[in-house]
């Protein structure tokens, strides 16, 4: 088993409103798997469709290397799901939510949970209805985690938290991979969140996944290139041109935004008469940005 | 897992719970000494046993009616928290949809006869706040597994009815409502011009086979009377 | 469209009852006028009764058509029923359905004879039938089941004939005080015999028939043979049955006082007997209610004509008047009416294993119809 999660060809429809396009998705084991997607794109209901919680249209789902949804109770009894919403009970104290999701985890480990709860410093004994929302947010992950999971599902998990409890959720959570050498599939719309703990990242817009590489690819292969005589047709680039603008005033010069750049392909433009005058290193959220322009039919001729 | 439904549950509708165990314990001991039932600073025993047993009957329409308000509360509780988070949890959880399914059910069922127990220890306390009169007997563990009957069928019409999606409830209710409004039309504007169709009783029909042997609700039509012949 | 059905029905009373004597014995002619003309008055009240019945008609059909609405008379066994002419089959079907299940003895009720029913079932506003003369007029929903519509028309059936009974004070009618054709459901009746704290209806109940007889007080049917003895006082209580029922009387006279005191603090059993004798009205232990039952059940075995054989001679005492109408000894009548109590008995919880049994069959479906829901997934 080499992937954790594996979508293929997967289409569902709500309405008229909403749909996943043909979703193929792929998140090796072990690796910290950033979900990244303006709100709206569709990551929760991709989420939703390989926890077995919405039936696709099309496609077919694989997680921890059983098929969804026929295996979904194996496959459930080994992941840890922190959802957009919190599902703790308010009326119920810390303690007891805990003793509550605990009885339906053979592997909950409870040694492991009373470690967390001292390490994220929640207090057992509070309601959790007067609970804010970064201590509901810590509550969640640890019930998330102390199920012992091979696959940890977070859905937006620092949305809406302050800086500190994000720092504390992200270094839980990546202290736990560490130890466990477990999956982790992170959604969000904060990209810089995603930056520094993913190692592959996955690019939701518009219902359909419009980016999968390593993050080590996104953050050095997406550039901003000024170039002097640029060619009409790009067809035999060796890089993936997501945007091209003409600078104002500034004679035959373009502007380029270009995917899966590597340095020795400068000489693409020498054999096409044109010169790259600057090589412009974008950070990741400028080159979130502008993938989502270029994945959007209005944007791709460039304006 | 049982347990744990059993305790969210429980801790959901506790506070209505005590309400109604409240007013299941005194329904009988109302019907017997409330109003209607006995003249007050009258030994009951020296009352008319007939009369007695007119009065008495006043109060059993509030038995299926407390029968039902407690199955329909403990239903619609059951998964207010499920719908209030659109059943993400419950989805989540690593068991198959009908086993939670069945397991919540269970619990709700489990806290029925919470009220049940209540009925029943009204019920003795109240027949033993009497002296029977002459040929009539008292019927407190009869009443009780009536009451237990009706509760865990309105509970389980409305958890099924409450399980379904919105569409799926709309339909049977749609479906209950279509056919009683084609009743009455069928009954009212045909039965103008076709005799035929003003002999043919629809509603009335529905209405009879549900509430009566073997309908779904006969349970509720029975006898409630906790003293009787 | 909300529709209202009005059933109106009209018992017309028309004056006295005409009644003639079967038994004309052959005399000689001066005794044969004497008697032609003594009939005279009753049967120009038999011919007055007939043209008030029409003027009724008459009545009905004229403002039928000032409503544009044409009206049928409908001659269902002994009923006339006035109907719109559109609703006469349906009209025809309810009142035969009605009279079929509950009055085929009835046949022959001068009552009836002199009485006009009318019924509409109405869309939109009512036919203006109020017939002069006077009436019951019922207003019906559309929503009341056809049971209950039927239960009405029953009822006012039974009324208009009960006038046979009530219009010759004869005897019978006296004791059931009137009305005996529309009882109560016998489940009441065995409450009231099984309630009652008399040593004649415990023995009725456990199957002497004749003590039946004798806790429906068969004996005492009027104010002259209503004898506050202490022979039928004794006859149908206990010593300390008698006590309790003074005992159990809350309200009664100041003067009573005395004797009442009298009897529940002292072992007088004397002074008990006393103040039910002079101060209880109904010392009989079982009521009218449970008599009217004897009288259907009498009917019910008499079939055909025996409302008018019951009615027929006002001199017979009950006993003989129900041997008469039923055609049957009073012990038979008796044996049978104690029968159809015992078989009547109320249900009380006896069938809650088979009704309890249902129930949770049909939880168990509404279970699995809950283990089947469609939220598989979220939509």
């Amino acid at each position: 088993m080499n992937s954790a999660i594996e979508l293929s060809g997967v289409s569902w429809r709500a309405g008229k409103s909403f749909e996943l396009k043909d979703i193929s998705l792929n998140v090796p084991v072990g690796s910290i798997y950033g979900f990244l997607g303006p709100n709206g794109s569709g990551k929760t209901t991709t989420i939703r469709t390989f926890m077995g919680m919405l039936k696709p249209d099309r496609g077919e789902i694989s997680v921890l290397g059983h098929t969804v949804p026929k295996d979904m109770k194996r496959i459930l009894a080994r992941i840890g799901y922190v959802p957009e919403r919190p599902h703790v009970y308010p009326a119920l104290t810390v303690a007891e939510q805990v003793k509550v999701h605990a009885s339906f985890f053979e592997n909950w480990d409870p040694g492991w949970s009373a470690e967390l709860m001292a390490r994220l410093s929640v207090d057992p004994s509070r309601k959790i209805s007067r609970m804010s929302k970064g201590e509901t947010g810590k509550l969640l992950l640890l019930l998330a985690l102390s199920q012992r999971p091979d696959l940890l599902v977070l859905d937006e998990p620092t949305d809406g938290l302050d800086p500190v409890v994000r720092r504390d959720v992200l270094s839980a959570v990546l202290d736990y991979v560490s130890e466990r050498s477990a999956t982790v599939f992170i959604s969000s719309h904060l990209v810089h969140e995603l930056e520094r703990i993913c190692d592959w990242v996955g690019v939701m817009d518009q219902g359909r996944l419009v980016a999968e590489l390593p993050m080590q690819r996104f953050k050095n292969g997406i550039k901003r290139l000024r170039i002097a005589d640029a060619p009409e047709a790009t067809d035999a680039a060796p890089f993936t041109l997501l945007s091209r603008r003409r600078d104002n005033g500034a004679g035959s010069l373009e502007t380029w935004i270009v995917r899966d750049w590597e340095p020795p392909m400068r000489h693409y433009f020498d054999g096409v008469g044109a010169t790259v005058r600057d090589v412009i290193d974008l950070d990741l959220e400028e080159g979130f940005v502008e993938l989502l322009r270029s994945s959007r039919p209005q944007h791709t001729n460039g304006s | 897992m049982y347990q744990s439904l059993l305790f969210l549950h429980w801790k959901q509708i506790r506070h209505v719970l005590a309400l109604l165990v409240v007013a299941s314990f005194a329904l009988p001991l109302l019907a017997v000494h409330g109003l209607g039932s006995a003249v007050p600073g009258m030994d009951v025993p020296s009352l008319e046993a007939y009369r007695f047993v007119s009065g008495f009957q006043a109060w059993l329409i509030f038995y299926p009616l407390l029968a039902a308000g407690i199955g329909i509360t403990l239903a619609l509780s059951a998964w207010n928290w499920d719908h209030q988070l659109k059943h993400v949890y419950a989805l989540s959880l690593p068991m198959t949809r009908w086993e939670y399914t069945l397991q919540k059910m269970l619990a709700g069922a489990t806290l029925a006869v919470v009220p049940v127990l209540g009925m029943w220890l009204g019920s003795h306390v109240a027949v033993a706040s009497i002296s029977l009169p002459e040929g009539l007997n008292a019927y407190p563990n009869e009443l009780a597994v009536r009451f237990l009957f009706a509760i865990l069928l309105a509970y389980a019409a409305f958890f099924a009815a409450a399980a379904g999606t919105v569409k799926t409830t709309l339909w049977v209710v749609g479906s209950i409502l279509g056919l009683l409004v084609f009743g009455a039309i069928a009954n009212d504007v045909l039965g103008y011009y076709v005799v035929y169709f003003s002999r043919v009783h629809v509603v009335e029909s529905v209405i009879q086979w549900m509430a009566y042997a073997p309908g779904p609700f006969e349970v509720f039509t029975g006898s409630w009377s906790l003293i009787d012949v | 469209m909300k529709s209202v059905i009005l059933a109106a029905f009209v018992a017309a009373s028309a004056g006295a009852t005409a009644q003639v004597s079967a038994q004309a014995a052959p005399d000689s002619a001066e005794v044969l006028r004497a008697r032609i003309d003594s009939l005279t008055p009753l049967l120009e009240k038999a011919r007055r009764a007939v043209d008030e019945r029409r003027a009724f008609e008459d009545d009905a059909r004229r403002l039928a058509a000032a409503a544009n609405t044409r009206v049928d008379t409908l001659r269902i066994a002994d009923l006339t029923v006035l109907t719109p002419a559109d609703q006469a089959d349906e009209t025809s079907e309810l009142f035969r359905e009605v009279w079929e299940e509950s009055f085929a003895h009835l046949g022959g009720s001068a009552a009836l004879a002199r009485s006009v029913f009318a019924y509409q079932q109405v869309w939109g506003e009512p036919l203006p039938i109020h017939l002069e003369g006077g009436g019951h007029v019922l207003y019906k929903d559309s929503w009341i089941p056809r049971a209950r519509v039927k239960r009405d028309v029953r009822r006012l059936i039974a009324g208009a004939a009960s006038h046979d009974l009530r219009a010759n004070r004869s005897y019978v009618g006296q004791w059931v005080r009137g009305n005996a054709l529309d009882p109560v459901p016998w489940e009441d009746i065995y409450r009231q015999v099984a309630t009652t704290s008399s040593m004649v209806t415990r023995a009725c109940l456990a199957g002497e028939s004749e003590a039946c007889g004798v806790a429906m007080a068969l004996t005492v049917y009027n104010e002259a043979t209503r004898e506050r003895n202490l022979e039928l006082l004794a006859e149908w209580y206990t010593p300390e049955e008698r006590r309790a029922r003074v005992t159990g009387r809350f309200f009664y006279r100041r003067d009573a006082a005395a004797l009442r005191s009298r009897c529940t603090e002292t072992d007088d059993i004397s002074a008990c007997d006393q103040f039910l004798l002079q101060f209880s009205y109904d010392l009989a232990p079982l009521s009218f209610e449970v008599r009217e039952s004897l009288v259907a059940l009498a009917l019910t075995e008499g079939g055909e004509g025996s409302w008018q054989r019951l009615a027929e001679h006002p001199g017979m005492t009950p006993t003989e008047a129900l041997e008469y109408a039923s055609g049957s000894s009073i012990d038979e009548l008796l044996t049978r009416w104690q029968a159809e109590l015992v078989a009547n008995r109320p249900d009380a919880f006896e069938p809650l294993v088979p009704s309890s049994g249902r129930a949770f069959l049909w939880t168990l479906l509404f279970a699995a119809l809950a283990m089947r829901s469609t939220r598989w997934r979220l939509g």
